[in-house]
């Protein structure tokens, strides 16, 4: 695959579109597959820009999102929007999406439409929704009864937690990739999947939003399919090796740095309930020195859309089926007690590991899928956790160098939440911590993919 | 290669950069562009013109490698470009410091390889 990358940061909408199309006239790739991603500085605006490429492209397969960075030859950018005009007369190149009533029904849905027997399957879709105002008081208002009635009758407490965490998962707030990446595993268990978890470090009420065919299709998800030979799919992670048994994984967790704590969780679905018997906010309030947002400061941070989500202490648990361990932010989220978490806690252990983030020292790990690059003349879409520009600062400024390195120039990269991803066998390199379910794997932070096209 | 006007054009386009000025060590004014006015920014460039020549003393004495003065509303984050210019950035409270370094850097780069 050959492709060529249009960067524009400029403010206005109109003008943004007039620079792009300006620099792709002078592109020498015909177009099989255009990919869009911008900052959240366009929020509100993202469909007219679409509108306007769309109108220079025509309809020629379209994918992209929102993103916090992007990195292209050779510069890493954080504010702006970048297009990815790519030609591959040999791919045979589909972008879809679905945006059913729930993830799950979605991500069936669009399993059920993708056909493809070589080559690789990029997934869309944003692992949590901050919803717009009107929604988010009336989870803020649910939360609060929900937290309520566990608190007065704890006896109940499950049956409540259940309901919240049924409301939640009705109104899409949670697309749980535990969801979304079973469905594709079971029906293509010989094809790579990559889920680009579309989050941003600091949110926006109404986002993330998703791109497909030159659709704003907001909080849906999209798939870009590629048959191809001889794509190659690089996962890796920050972490060690999982052990062969739920309690190796949990030695190993022990001797980890930046594990504080241990405890006993009870949970049901995606909520935790309690943690050592206490409500999960007071304990978090413990380990972060911060306490939880009133509604108003909560719905305040929200609007003004400088709600920082990217925290450095983390809750980690053990999985009793695959001996994965895998993390989610420790931080005052809700304005309400119980706490919904990011992984579904079916299969989970009890005894969960309170800490922050094992990132001390592993700068270079947050890149350690680019040492697994085979042929430097494919294209390489790599996909990056944007925690590690928040970790190490201006240092991540360091990747731009190494990426340009290794991957040459014909490359381009997204920064988001971390992405998770299905691996059938012959893709696994080691025995990676982070497997929420078999060959699948998912984490609050630390997880990076290439792909070779 | 890019002017340091085009250059600080650029970063001034960012959603976060309120204004960009490109000092010399000596407090001159080699570039300074501006995308957002109000009354909050007028007070902090008043500011800046009265103490900058203090600021740009103070980070070359002591080689630091940026400084920040955070007002009720504005940040203004001073970061030396090159042995003789600092760039000074203001921008809002509450922008995401990490994701606006990655503009600032590359700002830096640029007006590091005109100053070649």
């Amino acid at each position: 695959m050959k492709c060529q990358i249009a960067f524009t940061n400029k403010r206005e909408e109109s003008k943004a579109v007039e620079d792009l199309i300006t620099q792709i006239e002078n592109f020498n790739v015909e177009p099989h597959l255009v990919m869009v991603y911008c900052t959240l500085k366009y929020h509100g605006k993202y469909q007219k820009i679409l509108d306007g490429l769309h109108a220079h492209f025509g309809d020629v397969a379209m994918i992209g999102s929102t993103a916090d960075a992007f990195v292209s030859p050779h510069e890493i950018r954080s504010d702006g929007i970048a297009v990815v005009v790519c030609e591959d007369e040999n791919a045979k190149i589909e972008t879809l999406y679905e945006k059913e009533r729930t993830a799950r029904e979605g991500a069936k849905k669009l399993a059920e439409k993708i056909k493809c027997e070589n080559g690789v399957i990029i997934l869309h879709f944003p692992p949590v929704r901050v919803p717009g105002k009107i929604e988010a008081v009336q989870v803020i208002l649910r939360g609060i009864y929900y937290s309520l009635r566990a608190k007065m009758r704890r006896e109940r407490a499950k049956e409540f937690a259940h309901l919240l965490a049924e409301y939640l998962y009705d109104v899409r707030l949670f697309n749980l990739p535990q969801h979304i990446l079973p469905e594709f595993a079971e029906r293509f268990p010989e094809i790579p999947v990559a889920g680009v978890n579309v989050s941003h470090a600091q949110i926006k009420l109404d986002s993330p939003n998703i791109f497909c065919n030159w659709k704003d299709i907001g909080n849906g998800i999209s798939a870009l399919v590629i048959e191809k030979e001889g794509i190659e799919f690089h996962y890796d992670d920050i972490f060690p090796d999982k052990g062969n048994t739920p309690e190796e994984t949990m030695e190993r967790l022990r001797s980890m740095k930046g594990i504080l704590k241990e405890a006993e969780a009870e949970f049901v679905d995606n909520v935790i309930i309690s943690i050592d018997g206490r409500e999960p906010q007071e304990v978090i309030k413990e380990l972060t020195g911060v306490k939880k947002p009133d509604e108003e400061e909560f719905l305040g941070k929200l609007s003004s859309g400088k709600f920082e989500v990217q925290i450095p202490y983390t809750i980690n648990f053990v999985n009793k089926k695959t001996g994965g361990s895998f993390y989610t932010g420790a931080a005052p989220y809700y304005p309400f007690d119980l706490y919904p978490i990011i992984f579904d806690t079916k299969n989970l252990d009890n005894k969960i590991f309170l800490g922050y983030e094992p990132f001390y020292g592993r700068i270079t790990d947050f890149v350690r899928c680019i040492e697994s690059l085979k042929e430097p003349s494919k294209f390489d879409f790599i996909l990056l956790d944007v925690s590690s520009i928040l970790a190490f600062g201006e240092y991540a400024y360091n990747y731009r160098d190494f990426i340009r390195d290794k991957c040459k120039d014909n490359y381009f990269g997204i920064f988001t939440a971390a992405p998770c991803a299905y691996l059938p066998e012959r893709f696994k390199k080691r025995k990676y911590i982070p497997e929420i379910e078999k060959n699948t794997y998912f984490t609050g932070g630390g997880t990076n993919i290439v792909i070779e096209i | 290669m890019r002017t340091p006007d085009e250059i600080l054009g650029e970063l001034a386009e960012s959603e976060w950069v309120e204004a960009a000025i490109l000092y010399r060590l000596d407090g001159e004014i080699i570039s300074l562009k501006i995308s957002r006015e109000g009354y909050s920014i007028l007070g902090v460039l008043h500011w800046m013109e009265r103490q900058v020549k203090h600021v740009l003393r103070v980070i070359e004495m002591e080689g630091l490698e940026n400084v920040i003065y955070t007002f009720e509303k504005n940040k203004v984050i001073f970061y030396p470009a090159s042995k003789s210019t600092v760039l000074a950035v203001i921008t809002e409270v509450g922008v995401h410091q990490q994701l606006l370094m990655m503009e600032i850097i590359k700002a830096i780069e640029s007006i590091r390889s005109y100053m070649r």
